[in-house]
């Protein structure tokens, strides 16, 4: 029973999200989204912006109310937001007139209110640590800088030992050395604590380091899961053999592919000709090559 | 219609453009169960150019890779005939087929027949025979077995790919549990690795679910083929009208390069059971292979279709429990 929880412990059954208006016809964003993770795997959306990433992660975190389908975590229904599922921002947002450690604080008091002050206390000082910042607890935000703040805003999700970890581009506003370090004390945590975890990024390169599994996701409106790729890094991760290994550019290749084409797709159906053009981090290997769809074949009847 | 050559996604010249017959399909077999042998035996097969095999089969005892399929009830994928034991098998390698595709039709979970096919991998032809098998702990779809010919990065990506429930070209059919044809699949949204597939130079895919009822789908088939190695001219996908008196065209795909009007047809073209290969394989429930379909004795409409000669038809039917849902013909 225990084991087959684990390996369905999360699940998105035909997860769907339409926003009603005014005319009657709800603006469909998210139709029918389906994705199975087991216990502490890593899991990364990417897609183009507005696809509805973030929309799937509001309705996993509970704060945005689900059309119809479902989501279940740990064998329970999601009905709303709840420390069991701890949510990370691009934004950490705290509380300014609050030390590092009292923004920690805030939700370990709510969550643990039965264990004492002291050990509530030794929890946050104890993940603070961990995202290194030990020697920074008793710093307002004013006096911490973004990535600071953002090793906070870990530490704060951390510290409630949710059963699952939403990050939503959390390191999309850093500079790439804090961003690479941010990774990496993300990924430690993880490994120690093996709390199941979804990201939500921009950065192929990112989604390939942190996750065990990218699933990426098709153009909105009635965006869905387009495809998983499974990631064959073994863990933990050493960011130079990530980058060395033989396959690493192919499965870079395969994801900007995938972006690639539904960037044509959603220019095809605004009535533009492809034009294919400046693609994305577009790798070497794939350089020199027009990969625009051109030709010409009948097809009636297609109604997919 | 562009019935033009046209260049492949890098501009540069085709390599086939002076190969008079590149087709990636060499042969097809129907092999079904003998009432008094209990064995499977080819009742009908089209061999094209591959003499040999043809002769080979006369009388032939049930096929090494037959048996494979019918035992497991899963579709099989052969990508080195050598390793094959089998007299008949020397005689493909020797009209130059190189690997073979083995798909069940399953009625009420049993195999009742096996539809075989060739392929060859000549220089140029380029296409794809994938196995898509369920993870049922993910509820997703995971390569159970790959052919790739002369694909690239194609190849090497499919296969850490997963599809679940209604992701991807396999989903959608898992979902429908309906075949599935998509034309310029570098250009079609529900192809999702379009990109990939553009650059490889594959044109048309073909979806073939294989399920035991509807709640239990053993496989997805999907054949993937270029426009200058076609693995038929035209694809059809018939459907069962509700009220069960007819079968009606849904959906008509078209090889590149092939003069046909399949927007005239779609929706109005209708067969009863029995007629045309497509009824026959609706109202038997069981694949036929017409070997010579120029030349039948009651003409079929889909010479009608297509103006350029179709000198072969197979009709698959995609059955879900006892019940035909579907029947997806090829014409080449």
């Amino acid at each position: 029973m225990y084991e087959a929880q684990d390996a369905r412990f999360v699940e998105l059954f035909e997860l769907t999200k339409a926003y009603p208006n005014p005319y009657g016809d709800p603006a469909l964003v998210v139709d029918r989204f389906n994705l199975i993770i087991p216990r502490g795997e890593i899991v990364s959306v990417i897609g183009h912006s507005g696809c509805g990433k973030s929309t799937v992660l509001t309705m996993i975190a509970g704060l945005n109310p689900i059309t119809s389908g479902g989501i279940v975590v740990a064998g329970k229904e999601v009905a709303g937001p709840g420390p069991d599922r701890a949510v990370v921002f691009q934004s950490p947002c705290l509380l300014p007139w609050m030390t590092a450690k009292q923004n920690v604080q805030l939700g370990v008091d709510r969550v643990y209110p039965n264990a004492t002050k002291n050990e509530r206390g030794q929890l946050c000082e104890y993940y603070l640590s961990r995202v290194g910042l030990a020697d920074a607890m008793d710093r307002y935000p004013r006096e911490l800088s973004g990535g600071m703040q953002q090793r906070v805003g870990i530490a704060r999700a951390m510290a409630l030992k949710p059963k699952m970890l939403l990050l939503d581009e959390p390191f999309g506003r850093l500079d790439s050395l804090t961003r690479m370090e941010l990774q990496d004390v993300v990924l430690d945590i993880l490994a120690y604590d093996k709390i199941t975890t979804v990201v939500i990024t921009h950065d192929v390169d990112e989604a390939i380091y942190m996750s065990d599994r990218v699933c990426m996701m098709t153009n909105g409106p009635a965006a869905t899961v387009g495809q998983v790729l499974e990631l064959p890094f073994p863990r933990p991760r050493v960011r130079a053999e990530v980058l060395e290994h033989p396959d690493y550019y192919d499965f870079r290749g395969s994801l900007i592919s995938f972006l690639q084409h539904q960037e044509f797709l959603k220019e095809n159906s605004e009535g533009v000709v492809a034009p294919k053009s400046q693609p994305l981090e577009t790798p070497a290997f794939l350089m020199n090559q027009d990969s625009t769809p051109t030709h010409e074949v009948a097809m009636v009847g297609e109604t997919v | 219609m562009n019935t033009a050559p046209k260049p492949v996604s890098n501009g540069k010249a085709d390599p086939m453009d002076d190969l008079s017959d590149h087709s990636l399909l060499r042969s097809v077999e129907v092999w079904k169960a003998c009432a008094e042998s209990q064995q499977f035996e080819c009742v009908s097969g089209h061999y094209k150019d591959c003499l040999a095999l043809s002769e080979s089969t006369k009388g032939s005892a049930e096929e090494p890779m037959i048996s494979e399929v019918r035992t497991s009830g899963l579709p099989r994928v052969f990508t080195d005939l050598s390793t094959v034991t089998s007299p008949r098998i020397e005689h493909a390698i020797a009209d130059g087929v190189t690997s073979a595709l083995g798909v069940p039709t399953l009625i009420g979970g049993e195999v009742s027949a096996v539809t075989l096919m060739y392929f060859s991998e000549a220089p140029g032809i380029v296409g794809a025979i994938e196995s898509w098998v369920p993870d049922r702990r993910r509820r997703e779809l995971t390569l159970g077995a790959g052919h790739y010919i002369n694909l690239g990065l194609f190849e090497k990506t499919s296969r850490c790919i997963k599809w679940p429930f209604g992701a991807g070209l396999p989903g959608l059919t898992w979902r429908t549990s309906m075949p599935q044809l998509v034309a310029g699949i570098g250009r079609s949204p529900s192809f999702i690795r379009g990109s990939d597939a553009y650059d490889a130079g594959l044109d048309v895919g073909v979806s073939l679910p294989i399920f035991t009822d509807l709640e239990n789908v053993r496989a997805i088939v999907l054949l993937l083929s270029s426009t200058h190695s076609p693995l038929a001219k035209v694809f059809g996908l018939w459907i069962p009208e509700s009220d069960g008196h007819n079968l009606c065209l849904e959906r008509l795909c078209v090889s590149e390069g092939t003069e046909a009007h399949a927007e005239d047809w779609v929706g109005k073209l209708k067969c009863q059971a029995f007629e045309g290969i497509a009824g026959k394989a609706w109202a038997s429930r069981t694949p036929v292979l017409e070997a010579d379909f120029a030349n039948t004795p009651t003409p079929e409409a889909m010479h009608r279709v297509c103006k350029e000669p179709l000198n072969w038809a197979l009709a698959i039917p995609s059955i879900v429990g006892n019940h035909v849902h579907a029947v997806c013909t090829l014409y080449g």
